[in-house]
């Protein structure tokens, strides 16, 4: 009857429009002192329309707004919509989250302004239906996002903060030659357009790559174990649950799918990266110390497995349907399993000193254990929905996959355990007061739960949950992943474990601050002291400028201005003559 | 080959338009490069004065318009040059009395 | 006679005028009645761009006198274009000197000198805005002559207001070029009268052709003009003089002045027989300034130097895609002038937001200016969002514009302009990178100093840079006005 209503025409229209609107009215409500404190209180409650639209609007609902930014469309279509789904429920409850978490933050209507701004545009990219429109949202949700990275202004936040606009803006520019190289072929610009088109390969290695930075692909994903411990929690995630997403539903807007194979070879090599990205980020999350910083590392190799699930797409073209379905309902669930994840790192369930952790910690293991393909959990869907595609793919794929895909949960469980025993070990840092924390969290929690017995739409698989052979093949690679992981803590000396530093083989290319330059008390506050090579790089940018300038004064003479002023008047009169 | 006066005029007034840009390019001196701009000037003058004369026994009168126009924005442009020449002079002068060359 | 339904071509002109006239008349600065006549000439020029819009073209015999003898105005798409562009930019710097010559300094000496200031900008800006507007207006070559040279008065006049060496030295040399290239500029409209037998603009594009006068004319013309508007090599005198004016006077040449000259290049340079035969040599100069440009803003130490010489290099951005005039499809031009608004507007809230700093710090070395966000939140945030434009970054109108450059030149196969527009973007980011690094920087200020800026400067500030902004936003609206033709 509601959705009756909503569906038909203006009501609905309003709806949409309210998705991204509210959140930016009250991110400006925010900016001015009088409407600040009913500004922050309602920052949680924007998610709404976003979460009404989601459930209440049937697909194909299609908005024109030609003022728009040369003529824009927004809609809703089958996988924007379980986007929409889990980018409500994510954002809306880590603004709860934060509420409390950030309550003594004397800043903390700076962090919502930004927090705000980039919900807004993260839903603004769900919706959209044309390329710029699309390619205008993620763009500014990605530079919007720089606010909540470098929040709380510490040096290591500036210095991830830098790493990741660098990166932000070497997407843009891949991005945006990719979309001109596409649009200069294209009648419009409408996304249907696009899914249906055929373009050069030159401009989609351009839209692959720039979409890959936000998606966490290798060697790319370096900002994101840096960004994550040094945002505030509920800024991570949103981050890992539902943002690095956007580069994700980038590429099943503008990859081609059809009928036949448009990119032969293309699949196998996302395939093959996707599983490297996989393993990857389980080997270097194992070496980390920090609870986030795992998180993030794991979250790069879930991206991967999502990752291998589009080349999967581009080699079973007549299955792209299904394909895309399986990726929005892989997101839905890594998002929701993730975002609870991450809120949980705020709640400091810490063993007090002596005691024995606390129970919330035993709630943990279901969203941990989820993201392993867990059976009766969201995990279960997510990978009975992998599996039905792998089934459909030629030559030696169903093969490689099959072998590989339960490697891959046994992965995860090794990193979730890894993640269960941080959280349960590290020290208490504070006494934190948990008011409106733990309702928030608990709501994503039983929202992680509850998901496959309430699917939004249930697909076929959902009524497979419970079949037996299905729970076999589900619960050995967990089994074996405690195990191993038990005699891993076990046997193997703690001094012994390895360790990587966070962002791995970014340091390989970007210049390291020493411990001492950090320590110095100039570094606190400011963008830290330069590393030596950087002193290098301005002495010679330097000398550079002084030849620049050299030269520059010499253009400024008469003399020199006047001859090119008679030489540009016998060019004329030369070229019109001619 | 006749050389009509028309044609005498107007040379002589683009050459005066390069003597005074010459003028205006080389020499240093800022007054002198004001006065480089009025010699310009005068020729772009004579220049559109020979255009009326130049169709025929008729005079063209919107040449002479435009030339009496432009004498009025040529001696107000030229005040407003000595005057800021003046104002870098005093400055210049208050700022080193011993060099009296004034700014470039 | 002045009714929504009549034609209000001619109030843009006459108003601010009048307005000038008055303000030079009255004893004690004119500071009410200046801001009172740029409302109302703002206001009359937003209905004329009203009008073409609804209308289509207006066109207006002065004194009921027709062409070829009267003078003639007419207001195409391109031409209310610009009106309401210097319109939106003359309103938010209007507002802007409002509060810049309140605020006073300290110093009996230096409150006289503000004083004295503020008594010759109202005239002598208004008397810019209508000869401006008089310049795009303009069916009557002779007649664009005279603008042209009541623009380049007022404008050294302008620069010169700051009384500072420095300031007076760039003016001297800014009146010596613009007389250059005004006089080149009349010399050619002789050899255009000679052909033609008319000054009317409309019937001399019509019968270009390359005969030896015509050329000479167009020679003269175009380079007088190129030399007016700075393109390198151009550019000596526009930095010296862009950087040491008064900021509001700043924000007026950067974002309005040099597009009046560029505006009436391209009335000529828009026919196919040019392009076709010399159109390569605006972009390549375009080219030059491009880099160049980008990279002398990257070495300045002074924030309105940098943001000068980002004038000279967006300066070629006006001319590098001149070749593409040529597109069937139409595109060339729009992407032209949406580039020219946003730049104006962009350009204009960077120098106002500068000014802000400037006077807060007294000076604007970018190394010193770090911490200066947290006095002035407004301005350091309208100086980004500036950046943010200039860089080309969606949602900017230098986005839009940046887009239909690239798209167009891509379509025409023109694959070394798209590649040089979009290198140019990273070198804008480069210098943008500097200046807002500096800007925003979280270092803490020992001690919060009085607040020296009325915030009227801050807000118009960014009320400008939010109209840059704007115009991505709403880019259908800009590119019907243009379709007026």
């Amino acid at each position: 009857m509601m959705s009756q209503f909503l569906n038909n025409g203006q009501p609905g229209v309003l709806l949409l429009s309210m998705v991204p609107g509210l959140p930016l009215l009250v991110a400006f409500a925010l900016l001015f002192r009088a409407t600040r404190r009913s500004g922050l209180k309602l920052a949680p409650w924007t998610a709404l329309p976003a979460l009404a639209a989601a459930l209440l609007l049937q697909p194909g609902i299609d908005l024109e707004v030609a003022w728009f930014f040369m003529g824009g469309r927004m809609g809703i279509d089958p996988v924007g919509r379980y986007f929409l789904l889990l980018a409500a429920l994510v954002w809306g409850l880590s603004a709860w989250f934060g509420r409390g978490y950030l309550r003594d933050d004397p800043e903390q209507h700076r962090f919502f302004f930004f927090y705000l701004l980039t919900m807004a545009f993260n839903f603004g990219l769900i919706l959209a239906r044309d390329m710029l429109g699309f390619y205008l949202f993620f763009g500014m949700m990605s530079i919007v996002a720089y606010g909540l990275i470098v929040h709380k202004r510490s040096p290591e936040a500036l210095q991830a903060g830098r790493v990741y606009i660098t990166l932000v803006m070497a997407g843009e520019v891949l991005l945006f030659a990719g979309m001109v190289l596409m649009a200069s072929s294209l009648p419009d610009l409408g996304l249907s357009t696009i899914a249906a088109s055929r373009t050069g390969n030159l401009s989609l290695i351009l839209l692959f790559v720039g979409f890959g930075i936000k998606a966490g692909l290798l060697p790319l994903h370096v900002w994101l174990p840096l960004a994550h411990p040094v945002a505030p929690v509920p800024a991570s995630a949103v981050l890992s649950g539902v943002m690095i997403k956007a580069g994700l539903l980038g590429w099943l807007r503008f990859l081609p799918m059809g009928e036949e194979i448009v990119l032969p070879g293309w699949g196998g090599v996302l395939i093959v990266m996707g599983l490297v990205a996989a393993f990857y980020g389980v080997a270097i999350g194992l070496a980390q110390r920090e609870a986030k910083t795992i998180l993030a590392y794991s979250s790069i190799s879930q991206m991967g497995l999502m990752t291998a699930l589009v080349g999967c797409g581009l080699l079973a073209p007549n299955h792209w349907p299904q394909v895309i379905m399986a990726v929005g309902i892989y997101a839905l669930h890594h998002g929701l399993a993730k975002g609870s994840l991450f809120l949980a790192t705020g709640l400091g369930m810490a063993r007090s000193p002596g005691g024995a952790p606390p129970r919330l910690l035993l709630l943990l293991f279901l969203p941990a254990l989820a993201l392993a393909g867990l059976p009766l959990t969201s995990g279960a869907i997510a990978k009975y929905a992998m599996k039905e595609i792998v089934h459909a793919l030629p030559g030696p794929w169903p093969g490689i996959l099959g072998f590989s895909l339960p490697l891959t949960a046994l992965a995860t469980t090794l990193i979730v355990c890894h993640f269960l025993k941080t959280m349960a070990t590290a020290l208490p840092r504070r006494s934190i007061n948990t008011r409106g924390m733990t309702t928030s969290w608990f709501t994503l929690w039983a929202g992680v739960a509850l998901l496959p017995w309430f699917w939004p739409e249930p697909p076929p698989y959902a009524a497979h949950l419970a079949d037996m052979q299905l729970l076999r093949q589900g619960l050995w690679p967990i089994l074996a992943g405690v195990i191993m992981m038990a005699a891993y803590w076990r046997w193997w000396p703690a001094a012994k474990r390895p360790t990587v530093p966070a962002g791995d083989v970014l340091w390989l290319v970007w210049p390291r601050p020493t411990p001492a330059e950090k320590a110095t008390p100039q570094a606190k506050g400011m963008i830290s002291a330069e590393p030596e090579s950087g002193r290098r790089a301005r002495q010679l940018l330097a000398s550079f400028s002084r030849r620049g300038q050299h030269l520059e004064k010499r253009l400024m003479r008469w003399s020199v201005a006047g001859a090119a002023y008679l030489l540009l008047c016998l060019f004329f009169l030369v070229m019109l003559h001619a | 080959m006749t050389v009509s006066p028309a044609l005498i005029y107007g040379l002589t007034g683009l050459a005066l338009f390069v003597i005074g840009l010459a003028g205006l390019l080389l020499c240093p001196q800022l007054l002198r490069k004001i006065l480089a701009v009025n010699v310009m000037a005068s020729g772009v003058f004579l220049f559109l004065v020979t255009i009326a004369h130049g169709s025929g026994a008729l005079i063209d009168p919107v040449p002479q318009a435009m030339v009496l126009t432009g004498i009025v924005v040529s001696v107000s442009s030229t005040a407003a040059a000595l005057a800021l020449l003046c104002r870098i002079r005093e400055n210049a002068d208050r700022r080193d009395p011993s060099q009296q060359k004034g700014g470039r | 006679m002045i009714s929504p339904s009549s034609s209000w071509l001619i109030w843009p002109i006459i108003v601010p005028l009048l307005g000038a006239v008055l303000c030079f008349l009255a004893g004690k600065p004119p500071r009410r009645t200046g801001l009172l006549f740029a409302v109302l000439t703002g206001g009359a020029s937003l209905v004329l761009g009203w009008q073409v819009l609804a209308r289509g073209i207006e066109s207006h015999a002065l004194g009921a006198w027709r062409p070829p003898l009267g003078i003639s105005l007419r207001a195409d798409g391109a031409a209310a274009l610009m009106v309401t562009m210097t319109a939106v930019t003359g309103l938010a710097v209007s507002i802007y000197s409002g509060g810049y010559f309140q605020s006073r300094l300290t110093g009996d000496d230096r409150d006289r000198r503000r004083l004295a200031q503020e008594q010759y900008f109202w005239p002598l800006w208004l008397l810019l805005w209508g000869a401006l507007n008089g310049l795009f207006l303009s069916g009557d070559v002779f007649n664009i002559y005279i603008c042209l040279e009541l623009v380049a008065l007022s404008s050294v006049g302008l620069t010169a207001l700051s009384g500072k060496p420095p300031s007076l030295v760039a003016a001297m040399r800014y009146l010596l070029v613009s007389l250059l290239g005004s006089l080149s500029f009349l010399l050619g409209v002789g050899f255009f009268y000679k052909t033609c037998s008319t000054l009317e603009l409309a019937a001399i594009i019509g019968a270009l052709a390359p005969t030896p006068p015509m050329i000479m004319a167009l020679a003269l013309v175009s380079a007088g003009l190129l030399l007016k508007t700075a393109l390198f090599p151009f550019h000596f005198w526009l930095p010296p003089a862009h950087a040491n004016a008064l900021s509001p006077v700043s924000a007026i040449l950067s974002g309005l002045v040099i597009k009046g000259t560029w505006y009436l290049f391209y009335r000529f340079w828009q026919e196919e027989i040019l392009l076709a035969a010399v159109g390569a040599l605006p972009a390549i100069l375009g080219g030059g300034a491009i880099i160049w440009g980008a990279f002398q803003a990257f070495s300045q130490q002074r924030l309105k130097m940098l943001v000068a010489y980002s004038t000279v290099a967006q300066i070629g951005y006006l001319f590098v895609a001149f070749p593409l005039l040529a597109d069937p499809a139409g595109m060339g031009g729009p992407a032209l002038f949406y580039f020219a608004i946003s730049h104006s507007f962009a350009k204009g809230a960077m120098f106002l937001a500068a000014g802000t700093f400037l006077l807060q710090m007294g000076h604007d070395r970018i190394d010193d200016l770090a911490g200066v966000r947290q006095i002035l939140p407004v301005s350091s945030f309208a100086f980004a969002l500036g950046g943010l434009s200039l860089m080309g970054l969606p949602p900017s109108g230098g986005f839009i514009a940046k887009y239909l450059y690239v798209t167009t030149a891509i379509t025409q196969g023109r694959w070394w302009l798209a590649l040089l527009v979009v290198l140019g973007s990273g070198l804008t980011a480069a210098y943008v990178f500097r200046a807002v690094a500096a800007i925003l920087s979280p270092r803490l200020l020992e001690e919060r100093p009085q607040l020296a800026v009325a915030a009227s400067m801050q807000w118009s500030a960014l009320a400008l840079a939010l109209m840059a902004m704007l115009l991505g936003i709403v880019a259908t609206l800009p590119l019907a006005l243009l379709g007026v033709k």
